[in-house]
């Protein structure tokens, strides 16, 4: 008749029966465990003026015996038959998992599991258990009255949907797409709320925004560098967290839909850089153009382009966003110059593209990316020169992986110092495995620009999971191990999940609700990718010039041989 | 055979030659199908050694490549060998175990530089010694192009003979794989073969591989050595181990039944269908390429087809185009003609369709002639692929 349900568990109901009117049940690993709901089950209801009492029992560490220690922590009657309870403070304080004896208790013969707490049900009278009180600390936060619940469960929507908010170009502010605001993860985020009582999915500990630190800069021909701390709001941390688990969980997705060989050619994965695209981003607006190289889905997304239409311009489908004729390397959109395959190419480019927005006086900068391995391609510096010389709004971005396909940095630079190779142009060195520090330098980089001083460039530290593409396994010019403490101590979505956790500015479950949203969108994308049209066969012809070159309306392209020709 | 009946036999033929290749596909279902399911779908055949050559050990293109530049940096110790990702052995393994066995003061890594590469090449060949270097792939030849043009072309004849880059062999993988998409497919032997001084060489097998370019590296002239990437290991042959040179300049004939992929399978077809005797061409050296025998042959033959993989518009087939008829005017029973790449970026998506090697990848729609014959015919072949379609009108 009594049920449990410990957080990420199946129900318990196996309550033993060990006296008339006492029921127990062993919960194990209870040192993970928070929360306990335990509930009536309805199968029979407490007798009149009954009240189930609940007690929880922690056994104890040796010499002691291993009989639990019994503590009250509540009750549940047939008016009030479901309650939580926070058990982590219950835990006696000398209770060390780590204990020498855990597993054996050698001088009584018997093993005593530190980890497993007994719960016990006494069916007391109510007057009795009214009396008791429980510990402080286990009792969830009551449930609040129907005006305070509400306004809860509003805050918390209002802060769901925000963090699905973006601006289109050209618009003013930002707008929540409709598909956030109806879809069932909303619906159920909200349902969550109900359940716990309004109390554990909406925080009142949670800070609505904190002040962060960003990791140490190096400077080069700077007097001084970005902010050395950083607010950052809880809807903007939320939002970057999303688009680092968007994008990783995109390539992973990318990666397996290789492996299935959907996608054929060549594919370079962005897993491990999420922060540098995403950190930049946040300063950026979609006015500000970028280019970038040939690891180019990151930008993609963060550019504006959906999950879909990347994973379908992977696959070679029309919905893809260069209409499947271009490819992984090169992908689109509007202000953002792609995607480039030649290494360096796009260099001067993005000096060129910045040349265009000073002389509109858009006042706009342009970033421009590329690697360690193309910052020794001659056409980097002659880009340099130009826009030192003319004072172009260009932010040179040094997307710094340690490896160049193959070759370690040292291997192939004199000197690996990236960002003092503009010599003349200050330089940025940053940590980009953390999203704040990221964004900070992106803001110092822009006002730099934006105030007329000319170019500057920004060396991002980060580092790639995957081989250089897919056909690169990535172990042979570097060890697991390195790949393996990189992704463990210094994962760019890990740790800033920690730095969230940590400064109590979004909750646990809020951020596993975001990874089931990102996950369930992927998916989708992934089905589309994989079932959506291929492209018109015509689309070979198309495209090669303007359509059709001006002063020749009559032209064709020429194919196969002088008698075939393009459909049109 | 007369021509206008030869036409008429030719209508009739060439639709069932289609039939016997199979259907042609319209449909965006049999289009992503077939596109999933692509790959080389020639077989390679392989050709055997003069037995002169001595003792052979059975290798692929890549190894044949390898097994070069072994004889050369252990016969010539000036020599060395460069690019990028060449000392673990090269993107395609052309230089597997030759920095273990020759140092790395030989063998070694460039960084991402083709201009670099290739101009610093250029002055190490000027300086007497034998240099190899490797671009990783033909598609990023092009920053280096402006070396190769104004230096490495002219620099015997604007030194009045003083200097030359002679020693200079510059190797890189070209053509279609399958999956490369825009900037690893790419065939620019046309580009190259618009430049007087220098020499453009591409073998079709490991053999022709191995003694083409130790012929390049011998040759007193700077010489560029592009590789069917196709072809590094679908192609595998007994190949001599010791060194031994081919003659650059010389095309080859390939006479029924000793030659390789798709053009024997069209001459056989020709043959058996249409009773057409073929004579086929590999030209081997792109610049300066062999006029005697193409024109020799032609003249026998009365006709000419013409095969490439580079775009139609200023491909090379057009300069031989029109040196034929030139030379052969007299002789010609039709005009030459030519099979090539479209006239677009070479595409990602649409590649089976780019290459048709698939040989019923075309719909009707489209004319198209492969085979225009009388009692004999010929046909050039620049590099290695010659596409089947299915003609729906009779054409001339």
């Amino acid at each position: 008749m009594f049920a449990v349900i410990a957080c990420g568990r199946l129900v318990q109901t196996d309550f033993q029966q060990v006296d008339a009117n006492k029921f127990t049940l062993t919960i194990p690993a209870a040192d993970k465990v928070n929360h306990l709901v335990f509930f009536l089950t309805g199968q029979c209801p407490l007798p009149d003026g009954a009240a189930a009492a609940v007690y929880l029992g922690w056994p104890q560490p040796p010499p002691s015996p291993p009989e639990p220690v019994w503590s009250f922590i509540g009750h549940l009657t047939n008016e009030k038959p479901s309650a939580i309870f926070k058990i982590a403070r219950t835990r006696p304080q000398d209770h060390d998992p780590n204990h020498p004896f855990l597993a054996n208790h050698f001088a009584t013969g018997s093993w005593t599991d530190l980890t497993c707490v007994q719960v016990g049900i006494s069916i007391e009278p109510v007057q009795t258990v009214a009396g008791m009180t429980p510990p402080a600390g286990t009792q969830a936060d009551s449930t609040p009255t129907m005006v305070a619940f509400s306004q809860r469960m509003l805050e918390s929507l209002v802060n769901y949907l925000s963090s699905f908010a973006t601006t289109p170009p050209g618009a003013a502010e930002s707008y929540v797409p409709m598909s956030a605001v109806t879809s069932s993860s909303a619906i159920r985020a909200n349902l969550l709320l109900l359940r716990g009582g309004g109390g554990l999915f909406v925080s009142s500990r949670l800070a609505s925004s904190a002040v962060l630190s960003t990791r140490p800069y190096k400077l080069h021909k700077l007097e001084s560098g970005p902010a050395s701390e950083a607010q950052v709001t809880s809807d903007e941390a939320r939002k970057y967290y999303r688009d680092m688990a968007t994008v990783r969980r995109m390539e992973t997705a990318a990666g397996n839909l290789y492996k299935e060989k959907a996608i054929r050619g060549f594919c370079h994965l962005y897993s491990g850089q999420e922060a540098c695209c995403v950190g930049m981003e946040a300063v950026l607006d979609r006015n500000d153009p970028v280019i970038t190289a040939y690891r180019a889905h990151g930008w993609t997304y963060t550019r504006g382009v959906p999950v879909k239409a990347v994973l379908s311009e992977l696959t070679g489908r029309a919905s893809g966003c260069a209409k499947g004729k271009g490819g992984s390397m090169h992908m689109y959109n509007h202000n953002f110059y792609g995607g480039n395959g030649i290494v360096g190419a796009q260099v001067p480019l993005g000096a060129g593209i910045a040349f265009a927005q000073k002389y509109r006086e858009d006042k706009r900068v342009c970033v421009t990316l590329y690697g360690d391995g193309a910052a020794n391609q001659g056409q980097v510096f002659e880009a340099f020169n130009m826009a030192k010389l003319w004072d172009l709004p260009c932010i040179f971005v040094c997307e710094n992986n340690k490896y160049g396909m193959g070759t370690a940095v040292e291997r192939a630079a004199a000197s690996t110092a990236y960002y003092t190779r503009g010599d003349y142009i200050p330089g940025l060195w940053v940590d980009a495995m953390d999203v704040i520090t990221v964004r900070e330098a992106t803001r110092f980089a822009k006002d730099w620009c934006l105030s007329g001083k000319g170019p500057i460039l920004l060396e991002m530290e980060t580092y790639r999971y995957h081989g250089h593409s897919m056909s690169d396994p990535g172990t042979s010019y570097r060890t697991r191990e390195e790949v393996q403490s990189m992704r463990q101590m210094r994962d760019p979505i890990a740790s800033f999940r920690q730095t969230l956790l940590t400064a109590e500015l979004v909750a646990e479950e809020e951020l596993k609700e975001i990874d089931q949203s990102v996950r369930k969108e992927v998916d989708e994308a992934v089905q589309a990718a994989k079932t959506n049209a291929v492209p018109d066969p015509k689309e070979l012809y198309t495209n090669v010039y303007s359509q059709p070159p001006s002063g020749q309306p009559n032209y064709r392209i020429r194919g196969i041989d002088q008698f075939t020709w393009s459909a049109n | 055979l007369k021509l206008p009946i030869a036409s008429l036999l030719l209508g009739g033929s060439c639709r069932s030659l289609a039939a016997r290749l199979g259907p042609v596909c319209l449909d965006a279902a049999s289009f992503s199908r077939r596109r999933l399911s692509f790959g080389p779908q020639f077989v390679y055949t392989p050709e055997s050694a003069d037995k002169s050559l001595g003792e052979t050990s059975r290798m692929n293109l890549f190894q044949a490549v390898t097994s070069a530049l072994d004889n050369t940096l252990a016969n010539d110790p000036s020599a060395v060998v460069f690019g990028e990702d060449v000392a673990f052995g090269g993107v395609f393994r052309c230089t597997v175990g030759l920095k273990d066995k020759y140092g790395k003061d030989r063998v070694f890594n460039t960084p991402l530089s083709e201009q670099g590469i290739v101009g610093f090449a250029i002055g190490h060949a000027v300086a007497g010694a034998t240099t190899v270097a490797e671009i990783q792939f033909g598609d990023y030849i092009f920053p280096a192009f402006d070396q190769i043009a104004n230096e490495a072309s002219k620099y015997r004849y604007r030194s009045g003979n003083h200097f030359n880059c002679g020693s200079l062999t510059v190797r890189a993988p070209i053509g279609a794989v399958g999956h490369g998409a825009l900037y690893h497919s790419q065939s620019p032997e046309g580009f190259f073969a618009h430049l007087p001084g220098i020499k453009v060489v591409i073998p079709r097998g490991p053999i022709q591989a191995k003694g083409l370019l130790l012929a390049c590296i011998n040759d007193p002239d700077p010489c560029f050595y592009f590789e069917p990437k196709i072809l590094y290991r679908s192609a595998v042959e007994d190949v001599p181990v010791n060194g031994y040179v081919l003659p650059i300049g010389k095309a080859e004939v390939l006479i029924e039944g000793s030659d390789v992929h798709v053009l024997r399978e069209v001459a056989r077809l020709a043959q058996s269908e249409l009773g057409v005797s073929c004579e086929l061409i590999d030209m081997r050296t792109i610049l300066p390429f062999d006029e005697e025998t193409v024109y020799a042959s032609v003249c026998k033959t009365g006709r000419c087809l013409i095969a490439h993989e580079a775009p139609l518009t200023g491909g090379f087939g057009a300069e031989l185009a029109a040196s034929v008829q030139e030379h052969c005017f007299l002789n010609l029973e039709a005009p030459v003609r030519r099979v090539a790449g479209h006239d677009t970026p070479f595409p990602h998506i649409f590649e089976n369709f780019y290459l048709p090697i698939s040989a019923a990848a075309w719909p009707p729609s489209k004319i198209s002639l492969v085979i225009e014959l009388a009692s004999n015919w010929t046909g050039w072949c620049s590099e290695r692929l010659v596409y089947l379609f299915s003609a729906s009108t009779s054409v001339l």
